[in-house]
């Protein structure tokens, strides 16, 4: 391959992706984005805290333990200069710690929205037992501080970081904070600096911190800094009447680690719970074999399609076995999985033919399509028993692309008992399809 | 004219369809063959061809999106011309920059011989700008697709020329990885 080849290939991209390009984006709400890696994880221990039984916490975000520090004060705030007893009992202090104007906020131009931790690398979430919780907070903890956190683990096995939480009960908020190794290779393109970035010394901790102000009323603020090896990554999502305060929780918990002698030992954190993780690419014969979704997949192509390719995925959220065949630009993906409670809004009988008749439905569906059917008329799932030859076929639909074939193309999902099989395809009869699904009962 | 009035003009072989194609796409298809060209009587000349191009598709085709359908052609025939014309003589400016640019997303140099092979690459690189976060991808076709300088997409973006040279920068790193987990530098 050289330049040209790949600089060619480039016409293939969608068309509507094509045109897209043509006006800039919309920035999104600071409340549905990621802030560089901080962020990102956010999602990961968001997903984590939603698994029954992942955290420990019982009441409240914060998901406090017994050794927690508590408002009332503890042994280790004494040390820290400036500290008013007062300020952590409400939001309202009038006396502001001298440090909390340490920290100058670089303005940050438009902040991206961007990837997740790498493709394909599976991040598990185990709440932090006291003894790890221990080791990686600050050696001072003020008294608004509630402290709770995750450790983040590929799914391979290695420590990916730690997630931190540090949430004020008055201020019903909450700064997080992240702690990785300093080496750990991580996708942080996000930020779109300004030309020049100013950093601030705490206690001789140097500190770089962001601020972002979002046209819909948002701030997004964020601070990095490197400590024996380890890069910690602290933020907040707020709304912008709440950025006075948000800037100062956050620079007390900067302050509080600028102020820490102990250094966490990242090497003594290890998985405890054991997560089914899967990621391989699998022969076709392997994929037929198998032993939870193989006796779902499809044992051979439309005629003229490539042999294919399998891939078996489990993680804490997905499970899945997928195959895909192509031939040219036509492919046909075929994926089996658990039929989940989420898919249950998708499943339509034969007579239901709004759920999914796409010949009722003109182009542009954005406008035909009443809202409330859209999830299902987009996707549906047919029961294999509500499955007919005339079904398929009104979820056959062509288009014309430049540059693109134009067969039938589909995407639907049949469920067998509690497995589900979807399938998407392009330039593939839908008779075939017919068949090859009803074969599975 | 919309898109559809223009697309059935075509449909009903008539002229007019040329002209106001013209009129609503002439400005984009001319900038991107000079983007790519270098060169404004070529430009004008693969603009004109795309006309033609257009007249000789629609019909059978109907494309949904007119603009993006016709730049599609305006691109192939200007890489076409560039391709004619050999590495010695492709212009310079913009369209070296862009080549030297992908150049870093590529392993040894060679070309592809097999029809599937660059089928299946452009297949894993609609998938791969499809998959890229909105912003990074709308960088990315401004600058691979249609060739943009980078100022002119700094000012598109209301970004810094930096930024936008950082983030394509990063997103080439991206394109790399893809390609080769892809398979497709093994060569």
């Amino acid at each position: 391959m050289n330049s040209i080849d790949l600089y060619e290939s480039l016409n293939a991209i969608d068309e509507d992706v094509l045109e897209r390009s043509e006006k800039p984006v919309k920035k999104r709400s600071p409340w549905v984005k990621w802030v560089g890696l901080a962020a990102c994880l956010c999602l990961v221990i968001a997903a984590a805290f939603a698994v029954p039984g992942l955290t420990d916490s019982g009441a409240g975000p914060a998901g406090s333990t017994e050794d927690i520090p508590q408002p009332g004060g503890t042994p280790a705030d004494a040390d820290i200069p400036g500290a008013d007893p007062g300020l952590s009992d409400s939001v309202q202090e009038d006396i502001q710690p001298a440090w909390r104007d340490e920290l100058t906020f670089n303005e940050v131009q438009a902040p991206l929205a961007d990837t997740a931790p790498a493709a394909g690398v599976a991040i598990f979430g185990e709440a932090l037992t006291q003894d790890e919780l221990q080791s990686v907070q600050p050696d001072i903890l003020l008294e608004w501080m509630e402290l709770s956190g995750s450790a983040l683990y590929y799914g391979y096995g290695p420590l990916a970081m730690v997630y931190l939480e540090f949430y004020n009960a008055s201020w019903g908020d909450k700064i997080t904070c992240t702690i990785r190794d300093a080496e750990t290779p991580v996708y942080s393109d996000i930020v779109i600096e300004p030309d020049t970035v100013e950093t601030s010394e705490i206690n001789g901790l140097i500190v770089t911190a962001y601020r972002y102000f979002d046209p819909d009323g948002g701030v997004m603020l964020w601070a990095e800094f490197e400590r024996e090896g380890l890069t910690y990554s602290l933020a907040a999502n707020v709304d912008a009447d709440n950025l006075e305060h948000a800037q100062a929780y956050l620079t007390d918990v900067v302050y509080c680690y600028a102020n820490t002698v102990s250094v966490p030992d990242l090497g003594f954190f290890s998985m405890r719970g054991t997560h089914e993780y899967l990621n391989e690419a699998l022969t076709l014969q392997k994929a037929l074999e198998e032993e939870t979704f193989g006796a779902y997949m499809l044992s051979s192509p439309p005629v003229g399609f490539s042999e294919g390719s399998f891939h078996r995925y489990q993680d804490q959220y997905s499970n899945y076995l997928s195959g895909l065949w192509t031939k040219g630009y036509d492919e046909l993906r075929w994926k089996v999985s658990y039929f989940e409670e989420d898919d249950a809004a998708r499943v339509t009988a034969a007579q239901d033919t709004e759920n999914y008749d796409l010949s009722l439905y003109p182009i542009p569906m954005a406008e035909s399509v009443p809202e409330e059917l859209r999830e299902i008329v987009d996707n549906p799932i047919f029961p294999i028993e509500e499955l007919t030859q005339e079904a398929v076929y009104k979820r056959a639909y062509t288009v014309n692309d430049a540059g693109d074939t134009d067969g039938y193309r589909m995407r639907f999902g049949v469920l067998y008992g509690d497995i589900l099989v979807e399938i998407s395809s392009k330039s593939v009869s839908p008779q075939w399809i017919y068949e090859q699904l009803t074969a599975l009962e | 004219m919309r898109d559809d009035e223009i697309i059935e003009l075509y449909w009903r072989r008539q002229e007019s369809a040329i002209r106001q194609s013209e009129i609503k796409y002439g400005t984009c298809c001319f900038t991107l063959a000079r983007n790519i060209l270098q060169n404004t009587e070529d430009a004008e000349e693969v603009v004109g061809d795309t006309w033609m191009r257009a007249w000789g598709s629609i019909p059978p085709r109907r494309p949904e999106r007119l603009g993006p359908y016709l730049a599609k052609i305006t691109r192939n025939l200007a890489i076409n011309k560039l391709k004619a014309r050999g590495a010695a003589r492709r212009g310079g400016g913009e369209t070296d920059a862009v080549l030297h640019e992908l150049g870093e997303c590529i392993a040894a140099p060679g070309s592809i011989e097999d029809e599937q092979t660059a089928r299946e690459l452009a297949e894993s690189i609609r998938f791969f700008v499809r998959a890229l976060p909105e912003r990074e991808g709308n960088l990315f076709v401004r600058r691979y697709f249609f060739s943009e300088p980078i100022p002119v997409i700094a000012e598109r973006f209301g970004l810094k020329g930096h930024n936008v040279t950082v983030i394509l920068s990063r997103a080439r790193r991206k394109l790399r990885r893809y390609l080769e987990k892809e398979g497709f530098l093994d060569e």
